[in-house]
């Protein structure tokens, strides 16, 4: 009824100006005589009514049936995949890119220790087990009419993150890779440098796993906000600070997805979310912590959490080059005077977390408990006076993120070191500088979070091989942070290590060392936990642990469904 | 239809009762009263802080994690997120709070008033190029000016007087000049300057005594606008470092719980509101009592 009316009101307008009443006007207007009292009420009538039309008519009956699923996240820094670590963009890529594998679904729950197929249709490996030849699936068409996926997109993807183009972040991931070639148009062989165990998990569609248009991304620069997958949605436009605009890609290989679009708005405070999602604003948050007062929030309001595991591991590592922290004595002095149940405790009470038994997170594949020392002020007292420091010391310039969970931690850890004489002087600054100072080595002890391939290779190769130190005057990004070398012989040999049980044995071996070295301190295991309205928003997997997800995000978002109109 | 034909036919004269004096006074000194009380009920807090203080500011309590005020309690104004005492936390952040206002508004007083009074006795270029600084200055908001300089200089307390006190130097340049303006005009100035005094004498014996009422009395209102602006400096984040506590870093704080436990945004802004308010009543009341203009009203 409302398109009738409309369609009638855009008729008069139309043609208003071939009317009699208009052609008057015009006589009008050319002679200079002023308009007559009766044209002047009619004009004024006019515009009421258009803007009463405007006011009351509401969005067009398409507009209003859409599904739309509203989420309250930070704003990511790019869309490009394979360019930022950080989690608040790492959450949106997994709905608008996929690739060649994805975590397997078994008995109803996703696994991130097995692959299934995805843009991939079957793969096989050579005898000596280093070449991979995948077959791809035929008809995937990449959004905005690039053209159908071929291999070439797959060889563009990988090499251009093996060739460090500027910005890619995960190429170190890869390294394992000798030769890409592309066979013909659905199939591409990947000759490795020597067997790999997880190979296929490094396939996933996840950081260095995602596959993008070669036609699209050739421009680097270009392609950060305007990207082109293969995923169930696609980029629409972005509003800087206000939001992003997804919308479901008819064309998807899977199946088009119910969601109609996707509102990713940009809300920084968890206050704010909350506050949204109790009122209907928002259907999906992606929250900076999930802590008790968030957790109570959500409860009371009928909605619930999405728990996946396995999480982010919030640690230090302790710089065994920067003085005074080369001095091992030191490095048990600060992990004496840090209390990390303590800090487990007033961040995530209870079953938000676990307290860290490991460096290598449990669920990772060679996982083993490790022993910290433990929260002893007195001995933290000691060793500093042995180490020459009776009267501790000030860490100035103490650079700390502003974003998640890093100031809320470092503020407890802060009054913890003060106690045992170790005094630190912070300077919040933005999550992307701090990002940066880090990797200058402008921290003596760094705190870190995050979540890789669940295996012990990716993670100890990412976090504690001597490649990754970072190094300003060479431009390495790399995130051993500890400065740490010890254990680069295992990890070749893990590498390389068939048996399963030879590999667990090599990890559990490299994290003796560690132990040893005091190099690495972890606080808490905390799952990755979005709130969500269960009225509006469905999903197949059980909230608590029904899925597994490295993302930050669903591993599946084109099952999300809208369930209720708002 | 009978016309008045003076006002004293249309009604009778009303005697105006004399105000009695006690009300007169309590009207006149109350605010002055009410605002000194405050102020020196901080500076006393702030020179007592480690006395009064139940608790150390930064001491977290994993036991009382946000907890909700109890005035029986260990946390009588309750807890932030991290398990610290409010109460104590505030008497803390009144050091700061009043140190910045204070040093800042003593800072930009100190640089702009002997640059306002130069202006408007020399004159001349040196009042152009003076002045034309000022007015750079505040093009400003002053909020905005401090953001700048404390972004600049890196967040600690001393850059935060500094950036403060920058931010309020050119308000005492263009009023110690415009005071100057009217003072170099009279007759004791010019008596002073037909027995030989130098113009820096002159500006230090007989234009700043004679400005300095007007000057302190703006100072005063000063101080307020200076702890608000250091209240808003550290909501966003750029003012003292944690854990030092400042109202508006533990308001900062609060605000992420501002649904589940109002009573840290409640009282830190409290705090903040009364503080603002203690200036600004000593400040007027001080106009009032100083301003020749309203002498006998």
């Amino acid at each position: 009824m409302k398109l009738v009316k409309g369609a009638n009101l855009a008729y008069s307008l139309a043609h208003l100006n071939r009317s009699p009443e208009f052609l008057m006007l015009d006589a009008y207007a050319k002679e200079g005589k002023p308009m007559p009292k009766r044209f002047r009420f009619a004009l004024l009538a006019a515009v009421l009514a258009v803007f009463t039309f405007a006011l009351v008519a509401g969005p067009p009956p398409a507009e209003a049936q859409k599904k739309i699923l509203n989420v309250a996240a930070k704003e990511p820094e790019t869309l490009d995949p394979h360019t930022s670590i950080l989690g608040q963009s790492q959450a949106i890529y997994r709905w608008m890119y996929r690739g060649l594998t994805r975590f397997a679904i078994r008995d109803g729950k996703v696994t991130t220790a097995e692959v299934d197929p995805d843009l991939a249709e079957s793969w096989t490996l050579s005898p000596d087990g280093t070449v991979w030849t995948f077959k791809l699936k035929k008809g995937v068409q990449f959004h905005k009419n690039f053209g159908e996926l071929t291999a070439e997109d797959v060889k563009f993807s990988f090499e251009r993150q093996l060739q460090k183009t500027p910005g890619t972040r995960f190429g170190v991931n890869l390294e394992v890779i000798k030769a890409i070639e592309v066979v013909d148009k659905h199939t591409v062989q990947i000759a490795l440098k020597a067997f790999d165990p997880i190979f296929l998990l490094r396939m996933v569609g996840y950081q260095q796993g995602y596959i993008v248009s070669k036609k699209a991304a050739t421009d680097h620069e270009k392609f950060k906000w305007n990207p082109i997958g293969t995923g169930p949605f696609y980029f629409e436009r972005h509003s800087p600070r206000e939001k992003l605009v997804l919308k479901a890609f008819d064309t998807y290989h899977a199946g088009r997805p119910q969601i109609d679009e996707v509102h990713w708005f940009d809300v920084p405070e968890d206050a704010t979310k909350l506050i949204g999602l109790e009122k209907g604003t928002f259907d999906v948050l992606y929250p900076e912590a999930v802590t008790a007062d968030v957790a109570d929030q959500v409860k009371k309001m009928g909605a619930v959490i999405d728990r996946r595991g396995p999480g982010g591991q919030e640690r230090f590592y302790v710089d065994m080059t920067a003085k005074p922290f080369d001095d091992i004595r030191v490095r048990r002095a600060f992990m004496h005077a840090i209390d990390r149940k303590a800090i487990k405790e007033t961040m995530y009470p209870g079953g938000l977390a676990r307290l860290a038994s490991s460096c290598v997170p449990p669920g990772y594949f060679g996982h083993i408990p490790m022993n910290f020392p433990e929260h002893d002020l007195e001995k933290a007292k000691k060793l500093l006076a042995e180490a020459g420091h009776p009267n501790g010391f000030t860490v100035k310039n103490y650079f700390i993120s502003k974003s998640f969970f890093y100031p809320k931690v470092l503020t407890l850890a802060q009054e913890q070191l003060r106690k045992a004489g170790i005094i630190v002087e912070m300077q919040i600054v933005e999550h992307a500088t701090y990002h940066e100072n880090i990797r200058k080595n402008l921290n003596p002890f760094v705190l870190y979070g995050g979540t890789r391939i669940t295996d012990a290779d990716p993670w100890l190769s990412l976090f504690f091989d001597s490649t990754q130190i970072p190094d300003p005057g060479t431009g390495n990004k790399g995130t051993n942070f500890a400065h740490y070398k010890n254990i680069d012989d295992l990890l070749k040999a893990g590498r390389v290590e068939r048996d399963v049980k030879k590999r667990a044995s090599i990890y559990a071996e490299a994290q003796k060392r560690m132990e040893k070295d005091l190099v690495c301190l972890p606080i808490s295991d905390v799952p990755s936990q979005w709130p969500r309205n269960p009225k509006r928003v469905s999903t197949p997997f059980d909230p608590e642990y029904g899925e597994y997800a490295l993302h930050y995000s669903y591993n599946y978002p084109e099952m999300l469904k809208i369930i209720s109109a708002k | 239809m009978a016309i008045a034909r003076d006002a004293s036919e249309i009604a009778p004269p009303i005697e105006q009762a004399p105000a009695r004096p006690t009300g007169r006074l309590l009207r006149r000194y109350a605010p002055i009263g009410i605002g000194i009380v405050l102020a020196v009920a901080m500076i006393v807090i702030a020179a007592a802080a480690p006395l009064i203080a139940p608790l150390s500011p930064s001491a977290q309590y994993s036991d009382a994690v946000l907890k909700g005020p109890g005035f029986m309690d260990r946390h009588a104004l309750g807890t932030d997120e991290f398990g610290r005492d409010i109460y104590s936390r505030i008497i803390w952040g009144t050091r700061i709070s009043l140190q910045v206002g204070l040093a800042s508004v003593i800072f930009g007083f100190a640089i702009g008033v002997p640059l306002g009074i130069l202006a408007g006795v020399q004159g001349g270029r040196c009042e152009t190029s003076i002045m034309r600084c000022a007015d750079m200055l505040m093009a400003f908001p002053t909020l905005l000016l401090a953001l700048i300089i404390v972004t600049a200089l890196g967040g600690t307390l001393v850059n935060e007087i500094i950036a403060i006190g920058i931010a309020l130097t050119p308000n005492f340049v263009r009023l110690a000049r415009s005071l100057a303006l009217q003072i170099r005009e009279q007759d004791y100035i010019m008596a002073a300057r037909s027995i030989g005094s130098s113009q820096l004498r002159v500006m230090a014996r007989h234009v700043f005594p004679n400005a300095l009422y007007a000057l302190v009395v703006v100072a005063t209102l000063y101080i307020a606008t200076a702890i608000r602006t250091e209240a808003s400096l550290s909501f966003l984040g750029l003012g003292i470092p944690p854990p030092t506590p400042s109202w508006g870093n533990i308001l900062s704080e609060g605000r992420q719980y501002i649904k589940c436990c109002p009573w840290i945004t409640t009282f830190s802004g409290v705090a903040i509101m009364m503080a603002v308010l203690a200036f600004n009543l000593m400040g007027d009341a001080l106009r009032d009592l100083l301003d020749p203009r309203l002498k006998g009203e």
